[in-house]
């Protein structure tokens, strides 16, 4: 008896050497594979809906904290080191990868307002809270056993206050919410104000140098780390603002998505997107250079958010909650992290061109833009999108029956700005 | 009046003078007081003429203190002058601490002192130089110094320029990575040194712990000195350690093989390392190098005769080849087993031979060469080798087992089973053998061919024989075509009409024919019998039409329609040549419907009488055909319909619009005039709306009919209608980055699936535009990485450049 079995000779498919052509085991000729068109188009949709079918984009959570999370760094060289500080003056520094942490530190006794980490090598980090103190803490990712001492403790506030090294003033009195250096350019750094101000700083001429202010606060200011000169901020009013440090008066782009204020926001290392973390309790994905966001993560559990941070590599997003969990998510929805064969990465990425290409047809981009919104959003959203429409129509109105044609329609890339200060 | 314009001038030539003439000034509140006053006065020149004319006006006070009028207007600024000039007038000294006299109205103080006033009061030689410069400073006056909120402002603005400035240099390197159709990141890549052969050399000749160790334990016990054992690792051949054992073995030329054995040479080498046994592992060495030296020539060579394409080369091969063949006698005294094999393969092909009868010159090429090569020697030769060969190949057994022979030509029909078995077992060692020439696909299609031939040709042996079996006159095919005419002159002198031609699809059948149903007895009906009835003269036809020859089952066969697939018409043109009428009666099932037939009977009976007139041809027939369908369906104007249609479609559209307009032209009832009950309603009113209405139904009406694209068709009735279902692959409109919709289109032409294109292309355009690694950290763009890379560009295209001049040079020869 015969049995007939499937078999791939070897002989048939591998190559003796590499300039060898590799053959084809079919055949070109184009009448045997008609309608291409009609079949790459079903072949996009279905990439659309696989994409759908498998984002699964939340990985875990870090739990530890007894109080909410409020600042995220990430370690600048270790990609598996995050550090993060709760509001009962904790410092807790994780290995992501085996979801415990190397060791804690009560840093302070009061709300730690802000953490940041020593570049480039991240050899110390920086707290400061609401007791007027800033401190330099040592860290030694080797030696995790040790209890840390702090280098040095600064004083802010007080008759016995440090002195600084540079100090920089706009004349006015307002606080500042937060502050960052361009990674790129180490000179100038930004900084975002309680007088609804963005203000740009040199380092090396010691002065302040441009600030502009808005109309509502930004909360804390991005840079990107690929474009010099364009930093991102995010605002109270629910939006997201691109500028390009060279030309304030008009913002690169408005990213708007967000139902409530913008607590925080940080670029991919790729400089292409950046996450956002807000109040309304959802972290949303934006391109660079894109009006609306790519994405949005949230889970029941998960309340207000205050710090959102990319990983080093680009692929993760960690998020601190004021529930007290430190969450990790995928950056890509649906992108599977298992080492995959050369074949599956050709299909994959066959599926993403389809859907580049065919993202204007009307199915296909209602199914690539369908996101799943808790009720409570769901309800504000479309309360919002009433909202704009019926200012808008109010204008339109407004300019249609005024006599004197004075009345402008300022542009929304303007239109958020109240002056810039020179 | 006229005091107080002058006073008035005087405060604005005072502005003036600060402002537009920068002077040194004492009092700076005082000039953000005053700056109020700036925007009264719009032009600049104005200005300054009023202040020349008030310096002469000042300059008339001072030389003059005749004018009482004007004393008043400057009193203080003139007793001041007199005070420093030393004027004759002595007045009592006042003490003053401001230059005017404080106040609730003199908060603006009037003139000023400057600089050239008080130097007029300098007297003396010694002062000259002092009033040198004084005039000097007074001319070229010093910046004031500016506020810190103003020296901030310039900073922060200055700092800003040059910060931006300096942040520019990004741009082209920002403008490049925005363009670019792939970023692959981390963008600098960490630099993987290639390590040197001389550093993997060296590496070789490294000891390992255990190597030293054992080294140690042979020095000690004094069985080597160090320079030996430093000898032994430098040396590299790899054949070296073998042992003895191993010597013999041929797999010893794989070096994995002689790596481990090196090892293990080393753990053994003891005491009976001695001179003599380097001296065989040498001999060895040479050895196995030679056997390597001949296989390499030898597979080198057979490489080499295996690309020879020379067929006189092949032919002499295969000639040698079976000149050294042994016979099968011999054969079977070697090896029985091998000679069996063979013997069947002689008798395959003898088999094969006798049916194809390939050698025995029935070829295309063999007729012909039979026909016109017969002069040609070389021809006749190619014809008796062919005949010598088929008897070689047909006597070759014969000797071998007559008996078995004899069996075969005794029984045909078991022979060509023999032979089918044969081709089968052929198709399945086939099958189960396709490698080496025959797994090419042209070599199997080939033989899939030969092997119909051969099925083709077996199956018409088979059919012969059944020919002869059945030997009645029913012909198959083409071939049993006969020329009607012929078995119409048959038939003629006969007077019967019989089959002319059964087809496996279409029965032509000449003359009356009654086909008979027969029940059989298991209750399936069959078409049984052909019964033939004699021919009959058309009076008595026309009689029996009129009788009662119809049942409700027979129809006449023409009354179906000219398209039967089931009726000839050449055969109905030979009778209606012969006067002849045809009846075919079929028995038809019940189940037709009668109204049908009722009326497809009244026609034929027209018919028929047309017919029985016998000045019928074909042409008469299709005139009749068109009258058929006339009446099966019953006059009816299409086109009529079909414009009505059209008309009320269009129609439908206006009167849709229409009434929107209507609405709009009527207005809200109660909007514009009285409405409710016992309104009455002006007539004249109703009748201007009617014809308004008519008027804009006429408009509209030709709107629609010029607008609409099928106006000028006049068969044709476009479908306006919004298609749902097509509705779902159409974009609204031009996506963002297509400024057109052909662009747009252009996008999606070229498919980019693997069905499409070829590996390369589609690997090409399955590109991501962003490729990250997981796991692979990405620092923030540094200036020094992008100065690299550009610098490692340079490069490669500087080298680029010294190479082009080369190829250009080849190619202009080439072109010389």
């Amino acid at each position: 008896m015969k049995i007939k079995v499937i078999y791939r000779s070897r002989n048939e498919f591998a190559r003796t050497n590499q300039a060898e052509l590799p053959k084809i085991h079919r055949n070109p000729k184009p009448s045997l594979h008609p309608f291409e068109k009609p079949r790459e188009y079903t072949r996009a949709l279905a990439a659309v809906k696989i994409d759908s079918m498998f984002a699964k984009p939340f990985i875990g959570a870090l739990s530890g904290h007894l109080d909410g999370v409020y600042s995220i760094e990430k370690h600048p060289k270790n990609l598996s080191c995050l550090l993060s500080a709760s509001a009962d003056g904790e410092v807790k520094i994780w290995n992501v990868l085996e979801r415990n942490t190397f060791f804690s530190v009560q840093a302070h006794n009061s709300f730690i307002r802000g953490l940041t980490i020593s570049r480039p090598n991240g050899t110390s980090f920086l707290t400061c809270a609401d007791d007027r103190t800033i401190k330099h803490w040592p860290l030694n990712l080797e030696s995790i056993n040790q209890e840390i001492v702090p280098f040095s403790t600064f004083i802010t506030q007080s008759t016995l206050r440090s002195q600084p090294i540079q100090q920089f003033s706009w004349e006015t009195s307002e606080s500042t919410i937060s502050a960052k250096f361009n990674p790129v350019e180490h000179n100038i750094f930004a900084t975002t104000g309680s007088d609804n101000s963005i203000a740009l700083y040199d380092v090396k001429s010691r002065t302040p140098i441009r600030k502009l202010i808005l109309d509502n606060r930004s909360n804390s200011i991005a840079w990107n780390p690929m474009e010099a000169f364009n930093f991102t901020v995010a605002n109270e009013d629910n939006n997201c603002y691109t500028f390009d440090m060279r030309k304030m008066k008009e913002a690169l782009c408005v990213h708007m998505d967000h139902l409530s204020a913008v607590m925080d926001i940080d670029y991919s290392p790729t400089g292409k997107e950046f996450v956002s973390g807000s109040y309304d309790k959802t972290i949303r994905i934006f391109g660079y250079d894109s009006g609306r966001s790519k994405e949005v993560y949230h889970t029941r559990r998960m309340q207000k958010i205050f710090t959102v941070r990319y990983s080093m590599d680009a692929k993760f997003i960690f998020s601190g909650s004021d529930d007290a969990n430190i969450r990790i998510w995928k950056a890509r929805k649906s992108e599977p992290l298992i080492v995959t064969s050369r074949r599956e990465v050709q299909s994959m990425r066959y599926r993403n061109q389809l859907k580049q290409r065919y993202k204007n047809m009307p199915e296909i981009r209602r199914i690539a833009r369908h996101r799943h919104l808790p009720k409570i959003l769901y309800n504000l959203k479309k309360m919002k999108q009433e909202m704009i429409q019926s200012s808008r129509r109010k204008l339109d109105n407004i300019q249609k029956h005024s006599r004197s044609k004075k009345i402008k329609k300022i542009p929304a890339r303007q239109k958020f700005i109240v002056t810039e200060i020179k | 009046m006229r005091k107080r314009t002058q006073r008035e001038k005087n405060r604005f030539i005072e502005v003036d003078l600060e402002k537009d003439q920068p002077t040194t000034k004492f009092n700076k509140t005082e000039i953000n007081k005053k700056s109020n006053n700036l925007i009264l006065f719009e032009n600049k020149n104005e200005l300054l003429k009023k202040y020349e004319k008030d310096l002469q006006f000042n300059q008339d006070i001072s030389s003059s203190d005749s004018e009482d009028d004007e004393i008043e207007i400057d009193d203080r600024y003139n007793n001041m002058i007199q005070a420093v000039s030393n004027s004759q007038k002595k007045t009592k000294p006042e003490i003053k601490t401001e230059f005017f006299k404080e106040g609730e109205f003199n908060k603006e103080h009037q003139n000023k002192l400057s600089i050239e006033q008080l130097a007029t009061a300098i007297k003396g030689d010694q002062f000259g130089k002092l009033k040198k410069n004084i005039n000097f400073v007074t001319k070229n006056p010093l910046d004031t110094p500016l506020t810190d909120q103003e020296k901030n402002k310039l900073e922060r603005v200055s700092g800003y320029k040059i910060v931006s400035k300096e942040i520019s240099k990004w741009q082209p390197i920002v403008k490049k990575n925005r363009e670019s159709q792939q970023l692959h990141f981390p963008l600098e890549k960490p630099i993987i040194e290639k390590p040197l052969l001389s550093d993997l050399s060296k590496n070789t000749s490294q000891k390992t712990h255990m190597e030293t160790e054992i080294d140690k334990i042979l020095e000690e016990s004094g069985v080597l000195n160090q320079d030996e054992l430093d000898q032994d690792y430098n040396e590299n051949s790899p054949d070296f350690g073998l042992n003895e054992n191993e010597i013999n073995d041929n797999d010893n030329l794989n070096p994995k093989n002689t790596k481990k054995t090196k090892k293990n040479n080393k753990l053994n080498r003891n005491d009976e390392f001695s001179e003599l046994k380097k001296k065989e592992l040498e001999d060895q060495e040479s050895k196995l190098a030679k056997i390597r030296h001949l296989m390499s020539y030898h597979a080198q060579k057979a490489k080499r005769q295996k690309k020879i394409k020379s067929k006189k080369y092949r032919k002499i091969l295969r000639m040698e080849k079976e000149k050294n063949k042994l016979t099968i006698e011999e054969l079977e005294k070697i090896d029985p087993n091998l000679a069996e094999k063979e013997r069947q393969k002689l008798e395959k092909k003898r088999a094969l031979e006798r049916i194809t009868l390939k050698h025995n010159n029935i070829t295309k090429w063999a007729k012909n060469a039979k026909r016109f090569g017969k002069h040609d020697p070389s021809v006749r030769k190619a014809i008796q080798e062919q005949l010598t060969m088929n008897k070689k190949i047909l006597e070759k057994i014969e000797n071998s087992n007559q008996d078995e022979d004899d069996e075969e030509d005794d029984e045909n029909e078991d022979e060509n089973e023999n032979e089918n078995e044969n081709l089968n077992d052929q198709n399945s060692e086939e099958s189960e053998t396709k490698k080496g020439l025959m797994g090419l696909k042209f070599m199997q299609r080939a033989m899939q061919k030969k092997k119909e031939e051969y099925q083709e040709m077996i199956n018409q042996e088979n059919g012969v024989n059944q020919d002869e079996q059945f030997s009645g006159r029913m012909i198959f095919g083409k071939k049993s075509e006969i020329n009607p005419i012929d078995s119409d002159i048959k038939n003629k002198e006969t007077g019967w009409e019989g089959i002319e031609e059964i087809n496996r699809s279409r029965i032509v059948v000449n003359g009356p024919v009654n086909i008979i149903n027969k029940k059989e007895s298991n209750g399936k009906s069959s078409l049984e019998l052909f019964e033939v009835l004699p021919v009959q003269h058309p009076e008595e036809n026309l009689n029996e039409n009129q009788n009662e020859n119809f049942n409700e089952n027979q129809i006449e066969n023409e009354s179906e329609n000219e398209s039967n697939p089931w009726i000839d018409f050449n055969s109905q043109k030979n009778q209606n040549k012969d006067q002849i009428t045809k009846h075919i009666k079929k028995e038809h099932k019940k189940s037709k419907v009668e109204d049908d037939v009722i009326n497809v009977q009244d026609l034929d009976e027209n018919i028929l009488i047309k017919k029985n007139q016998s000045e019928m041809n074909l042409e008469n027939l299709n005139s009749v055909q068109k009258e058929i369908v006339q009446k099966a369906f019953p006059a009816e104007d299409f086109e009529a319909e079909f414009e009505r249609e059209k008309r009320e479609e269009i129609e439908k559209q206006v009167n849709k619009e229409l009434g929107e307009e209507m609405k709009a032209l009527e207005g809200v009832p109660g909007w514009g005039q009285w409405s409710g009950l016992g309104v009455k309603i002006d007539p004249k009113k109703v009748e201007e709306i009617e014809r308004k209405r008519k008027e804009k139904y006429q408009e509209l009406l030709k709107k629609y009919l010029s607008e609409r694209k099928d106006s000028k068709l006049r068969s044709v009735i476009l479908n306006n209608k919004e298609m749902r279902k097509s509705k779902k692959y159409l974009v609204e409109s031009v996506p963002f980055p297509f400024q057109t919709k052909e662009q747009y289109e252009t996008s999606l032409r070229v498919p980019i699936g693997k069905e499409w294109n070829t590996e390369t292309m589609h690997d090409k355009f399955i590109q991501p535009n962003i490729v990250t690694e997981l796991g692979a950290r990405i620092d923030p763009i540094q200036f020094s990485m992008v100065q690299k890379e550009l610098r490692r560009k340079q490069e490669i295209q500087e080298q680029k450049r010294m190479r082009r001049p080369l190829a250009n040079t080849s190619y202009d020869v080439l072109i010389k």
